[in-house]
């Protein structure tokens, strides 16, 4: 009760924040590059690679683990700054 | 194999002799008996069989060769020499010979010379008092059984904790208690470089904080199975009155120990870690409250109905029936899975779509996907000569073949036991990768930014 009465006035608040933000749902095309495209393609290869190379879909699955860890240590320095831990 | 089991006991008088075939040659017995705890005994053919009293393997006259443990089968070995039954039934005959020393004496309990053990020896006069033999029966055969496999039914087609003791919430008379473990085997989890590391751990919980920190914790069993099939271990420990968990596991383990993968699942569809809570004589005050936190705890965690009118009244003073603190606390503090999902879902929507997290988002997507996409055909003509039509080389390679090929090599080589390279390597690559990511995120949070000197101060000064 508690926990999710706190957890919805975080997510109606950060929402309020962001929602002046536009929205982006494909990655941008850069100097006529399409990195959307090239990303999907890039990934399709690799999936068939890894469908015979298994172990590069765990390799993978951890360095996708990693990019999440620093894709939030990044977010959390952004949001907090200097008063960020370690700073 | 000729095994006649003479079907009902033999106080009831009833046996199959008739089963038995002239020439079957002896190997071994089992002996069904139902005596108290303690009593020795021996089993020996009659002399009627070859002119001379053979006893079972280790047995003697004065020598017991196996000690009751209660109701059960008894195994007997007659593998020095084969016996070769005759054929008149009036001939064959075993005798039992209890050695306890309340009650010594014969009883035949096979063939013409005694059908029957009704609390006495027969057969023989001036015979002794056999004692508490309240049943007994015997299984012939002709070839070697191998060791006797206690009755159970733990036997699967999977890695499994069948049973262990004490069972959970039962009290038990001290100071010495039996322990027991029960387990299969699948000879799938241990070959190769793969095994199963086998716990059995007595937690007191006679302390605070749920016996985490208790010094009389006792590890009954911690070992590697070294056999496949059924595991049995069992003794019997003296510990003091209290409340206690009894904890037994199964972990995946590799190169015979040396390393545990806790992440790995071993029993398909259940706990790797089970736990019974007992009862040694009377429980204390502090042992009482660990045990019905640790089962509330365990409740609450596995399933949260933290919206549901049942856990709203475990907090309300106005009905004592259903208040409850320790649910209560949960009911306020742990969040419903559901109502979570819902609210996670709305952050993801209004939140990570929007700039700069939407394109965060959409690469993660990207990168979780599982489309595949051809490898692209390397096709180049090569000219050779002066003619740009004729003097030329086609060189083709297809990477798309060349996967597809090597696909069915690796996943077709297979060990003796069946397995090809992914089943053998793969939690363990899993677990490597798992540790190395788990070290990089260490690294980082330790010594991911440089040291700035002592008395560094940035600041504008003019």
């Amino acid at each position: 009760m508690i926990t999710n009465l706190v957890i919805n006035i975080f997510v109606l608040v950060v929402g309020a924040l962001f929602s002046f933000f536009p929205q982006v749902t494909v990655l941008p095309t850069i100097g006529g590059f399409d990195i959307d495209a090239a990303l999907v393609t890039a990934m399709g290869q690799l999936n068939t690679l890894m469908a015979t190379f298994w172990p590069l879909y765990i390799l993978m699955q951890g360095a996708l683990f990693l990019l999440i860890y620093f894709a939030v240590k990044i977010g959390i320095k952004f949001l907090i700054g200097h008063r960020t831990p370690g700073n | 194999m000729s095994n006649f089991n003479p079907g009902n006991p033999l106080l009831q008088q009833t046996f199959a002799i008739e089963d038995t075939e002239a020439g079957t040659t002896l190997r071994a017995i089992d002996l069904y008996i139902d005596t108290p705890v303690g009593t020795e005994f021996s089993l020996y053919m009659n002399s009627s069989f070859g002119g001379s009293e053979q006893y079972a393997d280790g047995c003697g006259f004065t020598t017991a060769c196996a000690i009751s443990t209660g109701p059960g089968f008894y195994r007997f070995f007659f593998n020095e020499s084969t016996y070769t039954l005759p054929p008149s039934p009036s001939t064959r005959g075993f005798t039992l010979r209890i050695l306890s020393s309340s009650s010594e004496g014969n009883a035949s309990i096979w063939g013409s010379l005694g059908d029957t053990i009704t609390g006495s020896c027969i057969s023989n006069p001036g015979i002794f008092d056999c004692g508490d033999v309240s049943d007994a029966y015997l299984i012939v055969y002709d070839e070697d059984p191998g060791p006797l496999v206690p009755e159970t039914d733990c036997i699967g087609s999977y890695t499994q904790i069948c049973s262990f003791d004490p069972q959970d919430n039962s009290t038990t008379t001290g100071p010495t208690v039996d322990f027991r473990l029960e387990a299969y085997i699948n000879p799938a989890d241990i070959s190769g470089i793969s095994g199963i590391k086998i716990t059995l751990h007595n937690i007191d919980q006679n302390v605070l904080l749920l016996g985490a920190l208790s010094p009389s914790d006792i590890y009954l069993f911690e070992g590697e199975a070294t056999s496949s099939g059924q595991f049995l271990f069992s003794t019997s420990t003296v510990i003091a009155d209290g409340n206690y968990r009894l904890e037994a596991c199964l972990d995946r383990s590799y190169f015979g120990g040396f390393l545990i993968n806790p992440f790995a699942n071993v029993i398909e569809g259940d706990e790797d870690c089970q736990s019974h809570q007992f009862v040694v004589g009377e429980g204390t005050f502090i042992g009482d409250v660990s045990q019905n936190g640790y089962d509330i705890f365990h409740e609450l965690i596995s399933t949260t109905t933290a919206t549901s009118t049942v856990s709203a009244n475990t907090c309300s003073f106005w009905y004592p029936s259903t208040f409850n603190i320790f649910k209560c606390g949960t009911f306020l503090l742990v969040p419903d899975a559901n109502y979570l999902n819902i609210t996670l879902n709305s952050f993801k929507n209004g939140v990570l779509t929007r700039m700069p997290w939407g394109y965060l988002t959409r690469t993660y997507n990207i990168l979780t996907s599982t489309t595949t996409s051809e490898l692209p055909v390397i096709s180049v003509d090569v000219p050779i000569g002066m003619s740009t039509t004729t003097d030329i080389i086609d060189i083709h390679f297809d990477p798309n073949e060349m996967l597809a090929e090597a696909g069915v090599l690796l996943n077709d080589t297979r060990s003796a036991g069946g397995k090809n390279i992914r089943d053998i390597l793969e939690s363990l690559v899993q677990f490597s990768v798992a540790m190395a990511v788990l070290m990089v995120i260490i690294w980082d949070l330790t010594h991911g930014k440089a040291q700035e000197g002592p008395g560094e101060v940035t600041k504008n000064t003019k």
